[in-house]
């Protein structure tokens, strides 16, 4: 199990970003910023039990892809607590990582090694090796279908076979907790279903996922969970009922809507509206 | 760290700009140019040499003697102009621009008086001189000095004077100088400061793109991300591609040294290059392991520094635009080392890469001092063990990493 709390992560302005900073000042007011520093996350918590889906929404720029880099590892918190297990992750970030898997629709394999020698060389990183590795490696590849390229370089791969081939990386050393950041933005229908169908086997099971999207309809038939984060504070975690209930019993687009600080700084953009109602 | 070290490699060497920059640059791209350079100029000189010089001479009658020394030689044709004795500087000039003839020759009038009073005969050699590969005043001396040495032999008989005689006239002090310098020294002083400005700047260039690959290459395709959440520590990420660098660099320097020397052995054997013979036999398979090992550290500084500019940078664009710099304040402690009076003492042997330089100078002359070698080694090691440390700083930083 994975249970956040009180989780915030400041950033210091650089030189630059300071300067651009003051020229603003005046037009806009950001709860976020202050003198020197971005409290890009101020306030999330959230726990996520083996074996469920939790999903991490929240408009552009909420914290999402800052607060799961904290779960990563990849970041260090500036204060709050990551549990994974009993053992708290900030403390031990090393030892945690073979605890963890992290997928993200930005992150991609070594283009000039093959399928196989990628996912070897990630599990190999991940202290196992020999015939262990090797039989670990057929048996993902079987399960998601990636033996028909496993030789071919990770150039020369389709977007779907390239997803396909990241998701073993990422599950190659049997991960607790699955961290997936917008895993589907970009990808073909077909791609992208392959993905959600990939988090959907891991429910029942003794690994616990966080996926966070902007796409609604995905959330809607894999998640067990929702968080929603605005301006770096969660404004709701619970079960997808509980949070289709926060929107009047409709969809979870209102709810959505609703829960977002109803400001006029989150009039959503068409493009947003329609990656919400899973158009895009 | 050696898994990373691996990959690294493995990626690299399956990358064409790799290995274009790496191995086919050094061993058969320089190699080439370098051996076309010196045949192209070898076939202009020896052009030079043979072509057939086309002249005309003004005053013909007044020194006869070089008219016929000059119709002895060969590949010499004089040609018969119009109004010769009339033209002047600029006609002869238009003449030799258009291609008429290759140079005109001005006899003096007074040429054979001159001559009989034992008083200086100058004649006017009209040529372009322009082209750096023409032979035409050398080929035109060498067909006067024989009437020189033919008619000051009659004047010092004349004079009943001998050869030393005339050297006391003309120079009654002489200063001889003796060249304490042994012909290893002497070629080392020559080609030393050349070769260090050379192997840096292979190291710089070689080590250049695995740097930008490993460092905001890894950054821009979304692979370094990934690399730190596997459970290595950030300095044994670091470290492993400062290794892949830095062997890299080395390795471009080792396979244009071994190159070279294949390709010399080449030469020597097969067209019989005399200067190659006693580079060979002057400086010692033991000398060109102390290069390498002096350019050692060298490679290091060059890793770490490359490292940091491209771990630092947003994208390629940025980390491009800070390797021109990076080359440029590599190159100026280089330069020191050809500078006049530069030697390497106790002073120079703590600068870094001047001090390299100048060892590597020394080393080629034979005059190393081996204590001084240890001095060089620590400092240039020191250098290259801060930069590396503050590379792993710029490493664990997530400002650094995370920059955008």
């Amino acid at each position: 199990m994975i249970e956040v709390q009180n989780l915030a992560k400041s950033f210091q302005y650089d030189k630059v970003a300071l300067k651009e900073k003051k020229k603003k000042a005046q037009v806009e007011v950001d709860p976020r910023e202050d003198e020197r520093q971005f409290h890009a996350v101020r306030n999330v918590h959230f726990k996520c039990e083996p074996g469920k889906v939790l999903g991490l929404l929240g408009p552009n720029g909420a914290g999402k892809t800052t607060t799961l880099r904290m779960l990563s590892t990849a970041l260090t918190p500036t204060k709050g607590t990551i549990v994974i297990d009993g053992q708290n992750v900030i403390d031990k970030p090393l030892l945690m990582r073979k605890q963890i898997g992290f997928l993200s629709g930005k992150t991609s394999l070594y283009r000039r090694l093959t399928v196989r020698e990628n996912v070897r060389y990630f599990g190999k990183l991940h202290g196992m090796s020999g015939p262990q590795l090797e039989d670990k490696i057929d048996k993902i590849f079987d399960l998601l279908n990636i033996h028909l390229f496993e030789n071919k370089k990770a150039e020369d791969l389709s977007t779907g076979m390239g997803q396909r081939a990241n998701i073993a990386r990422t599950v190659i050393h049997d991960p607790k907790v699955l961290i997936l950041d917008e895993p589907t933005t970009g990808l073909d229908v077909i791609s992208a279903k392959t993905i959600v169908d990939f988090i959907d086997s891991y429910r029942g099971s003794d690994v616990s996922v966080i996926f966070s999207t902007h796409h609604l309809h995905e959330v809607e038939s894999v998640c067990d969970h929702v968080t929603l984060i605005d301006k770096g504070i969660t404004q709701f975690s619970g079960t997808v009922d509980e949070f289709r209930a926060k929107g009047g019993g409709k969809d979870l687009y209102s709810s959505f809507l609703a829960l977002v600080s109803s400001g006029e700084e989150h009039q959503t953009p068409a493009k947003q509206q329609k990656e919400l109602m899973g158009e895009v | 760290m050696w898994e990373i070290y691996k990959k690294e490699f493995l990626e690299l060497v399956r990358d064409r700009r790799t290995l274009i920059f790496a191995i086919l640059l050094p061993t058969i791209i320089m190699p080439a140019i370098f051996g076309g350079v010196i045949f192209v100029a070898d076939k202009v000189n020896k052009k030079a040499q043979n072509e057939e010089l086309t002249y005309i001479i003004q005053n013909a009658d007044a020194m006869p003697d070089i008219v016929k020394e000059l119709e002895k030689q060969d590949k010499f044709k004089h040609m018969s102009v119009d109004d010769i004795d009339t033209l002047t500087a600029d006609d002869i000039k238009a003449k030799v621009q258009s291609g008429e003839f290759k140079f005109a020759l001005i006899l003096p009038k007074q040429g054979l008086s001159n001559l009989a009073q034992g008083k200086q005969a100058t004649v006017e050699l009209h040529f372009n001189n322009a082209s750096v590969t023409n032979k035409i005043y050398q080929r035109v001396k060498s067909a006067i000095d024989v009437l020189n040495e033919k008619h000051q032999g009659q004047l010092l008989a004349k004079f009943n004077i001998s050869k030393d005689q005339l050297s006391g006239l003309m120079n009654p002090i002489d200063i001889k100088r003796v060249n304490t310098a042994d012909n290893r020294e002497d070629i080392g002083e020559k080609i030393g400061g050349l070769l260090p400005y050379v192997l840096m700047i292979l190291i710089l260039t070689g080590a250049m793109y695995p740097a930008l690959d490993l460092g905001v290459g890894e950054k821009e395709r979304g692979t370094l991300e990934t690399l730190l959440l596997t459970p290595v520590s950030r300095t044994q990420i670091v470290l492993s591609k400062f290794l892949v660098i830095f062997s890299t660099g080395f390795l471009t320097v080792f396979l244009t040294l071994a190159s070279l020397v294949i390709w010399s052995l080449i030469a020597l054997n097969v067209l019989a290059i005399g200067v190659l013979d006693k580079l060979t036999q002057i400086i010692a398979l033991s000398d060109v392991l102390l290069v390498f090992l002096m350019l050692a550290p060298v490679a290091a500084i060059f890793a770490s520094l490359l490292l940091c500019a491209s771990i630092y940078a947003k994208n390629f664009k940025e980390a491009q635009n800070y390797m021109s710099p990076i080359m440029m304040f590599s190159f100026i402690p280089i330069i020191f080392s050809i500078l006049p009076g530069v030697q390497l003492d106790n002073t120079w042997a703590w600068v870094p890469l001047t001090n390299v330089a100048l060892a590597i100078k020394e080393i080629v002359k034979g005059t190393i001092d081996y204590g001084m070698m240890g001095i060089i080694f620590l400092s240039t090691t020191i250098m290259a063990g801060i930069l590396l440390y503050f590379c792993n700083l710029w490493f664990n930083r997530e400002s650094v990493l995370f920059r955008s």
